[in-house]
């Protein structure tokens, strides 16, 4: 599973939007992430994908910027997405 | 000093989630206490409670659920049956002229436990980010104001048993001074965790299991009572402005006269007959209304072996020789103690009572204690009953006591 469509997994089941509706330029505000949302989801991908995500500033608007970000991470901390989403 | 109209009233409730199925069970002597089945039942001495069968799931859309404990969930329920029930257009009425009061005793106790069971259990790495947010004591509040755009004061009242009762009585203060034309009133709580469970069972106020039937746990003002049942929901209503109200045609369920307020210094616990009296004392005061007029008092009545031979004795001193032609009664026989939204569901139960022109039943009241002497409406409704003024009685641990006295709308 890629890391865009295990992120859609986890969008389908806490956002309730339909998988079909997201795509790697959906802005994450569309589905009510502002802010404070932001740090929800964080945590759910950190558990999700078994990664850490340091406390820095990053701006993430687009569901593509997020699976980026996340692929980034993994490489630097070694984690393969697709196998800790397992 | 302005009157008060009640326009508005929403329960989320052991015995029924609208106010109609509510006052169907009340009425009825219909029990919300039962066996209370889950993960860890088995770990309660008395595995007993008054759930609220309330699906946060078919009522919030899941991104919104996930920012709500279960107390708000139960609070937004409520106030929307009540803001819609009393037609109450806000903007129209002025979002600045409306404040919401609410009351509770726990807070966000679901949250916390699971924050504490992923961290001290689980050893999760991080405790859920919206953490704080649904475990704050005025997140009910809060969400409330939030959904209708109600920009008045915007207070939490935590004082344990007695909190709803006071967050009404409050907003009543302000609607009668005129700092606000319109207050969401009420109280919450989701207390039904292992946690707060056994918290309360260590402190031997839970009520022994009746395995035969338990419904007949709960037994207030019985000599064999032997304590509460903790049961969970809100109810909230809306309170405005008389003018106000007749003004934009509202229903006008009753007429919030009273309220009267004391503390108990003797103990943390233990209730004061001096101190309950004092509550009820002030809040006929306040109404303006002679103890003789006073046709039903929703007791406090908790089923424990201190309150209810207290109160009892509170309600002698206050009405004398007519105490024991007053009907009185303990609804907690059928929906539980709801804590901090128990003053609130039994404002509403003292509502329907005189808007039906019958007193609900305590229930389970085979044997009455002899402490215990007033007509407590035993397992049956009384019907026919002409009750013009009424009583609620809320009293608490750590000694807030609050009473509200209202009249039936002609």
């Amino acid at each position: 599973m890629s890391t865009l469509e295990r992120l859609q997994e986890l969008l389908v089941r806490d956002y309730g939007i339909s998988r079909e509706a997201i795509a790697p330029e959906m802005a994450l505000q569309s589905f009510g992430v502002d802010s404070l949302g932001m740090m929800e989801l964080l945590f759910e991908i950190e558990k999700a994908f078994g990664i850490v995500i340091p406390n820095e500033h990053v701006e993430l608007r687009t569901v593509g910027q997020v699976v980026d970000y996340i692929n980034k991470l993994a490489a630097e901390q070694g984690t393969a997405p697709h196998l800790a989403a397992q | 000093m302005r009157r008060v109209a009640i326009t508005g009233m929403g329960v989320v409730s052991p015995l029924g989630n609208t106010v109609a199925q509510f006052s169907d069970s009340l009425m009825s002597g219909i029990s919300g206490i039962s066996r209370l089945q889950n993960s860890f039942s088995e770990r309660l001495l008395s595995p007993i409670a008054a759930s609220a069968g309330f699906d946060g799931e078919a009522r919030f859309p899941v991104a919104k659920l996930r920012m709500l404990d279960r107390a708000s969930q139960f609070a937004l329920a409520a106030a929307d049956d009540a803001i819609t029930g009393a037609g109450l257009d806000v903007l129209r009425a002025s979002p600045e002229r409306i404040g919401v009061f609410m009351g509770t005793g726990m807070g966000g106790a679901q949250t916390l436990e699971a924050g504490y069971q992923d961290l001290f259990v689980e050893q999760a790495r991080a405790v859920k980010p919206f953490s704080i947010l649904m475990a704050m004591q005025n997140a009910p509040a809060s969400w409330i104001a939030l959904e209708y755009g109600l920009a008045g004061p915007n207070l939490t009242f935590s004082t344990a048993c007695s909190s709803s009762a006071v967050a009404i009585g409050e907003a009543w203060q302000r609607i009668r001074f005129g700092e606000a034309d319109a207050m969401i009133a009420g109280g919450t709580d989701a207390p039904l965790t292992l946690g707060v469970l056994k918290a309360w069972e260590s402190l031997r106020t839970v009520a022994t299991l009746d395995a035969e039937n338990p419904a007949r746990s709960c037994k207030p003002f019985s000599k064999n009572r032997s304590g509460l049942v903790l049961g969970e929901g809100a109810a909230v209503v809306v309170l405005e402005a008389w003018e106000h109200a007749v003004q934009r045609g509202a229903p006008i369920h009753a007429e919030l006269l009273g309220y009267g307020l004391s503390t108990d210094t003797g103990h943390i616990t233990r209730p004061s007959v001096h101190d309950q009296a004092r509550a009820m004392q002030l809040a006929l005061a306040s109404a303006r209304i002679e103890p003789e007029e006073i046709g039903y008092i929703n007791a406090h009545g908790t089923a424990t072996l201190a309150n209810d031979g207290v109160e009892t004795a509170a309600i002698k001193q206050v009405f004398g020789k007519i105490a024991h032609k007053i009907a009185v009664s303990s609804t907690k026989s059928m929906h539980g103690h709801l804590l901090g939204a128990a003053g609130a569901l039994e404002f509403v139960a003292t509502i329907l009572a005189m808007q039906s022109a019958t007193a609900p039943p305590t229930m389970h009241l085979a044997e009455p204690d002899p402490e215990c002497d007033l007509d407590y409406v035993p397992n049956q409704a009384r019907k026919n009953l002409d009750i013009a003024v009424a009583m609620s009685n809320s009293f608490a641990f750590g000694g807030t006591n609050a009473v509200l006295v209202a009249r039936r709308v002609q």
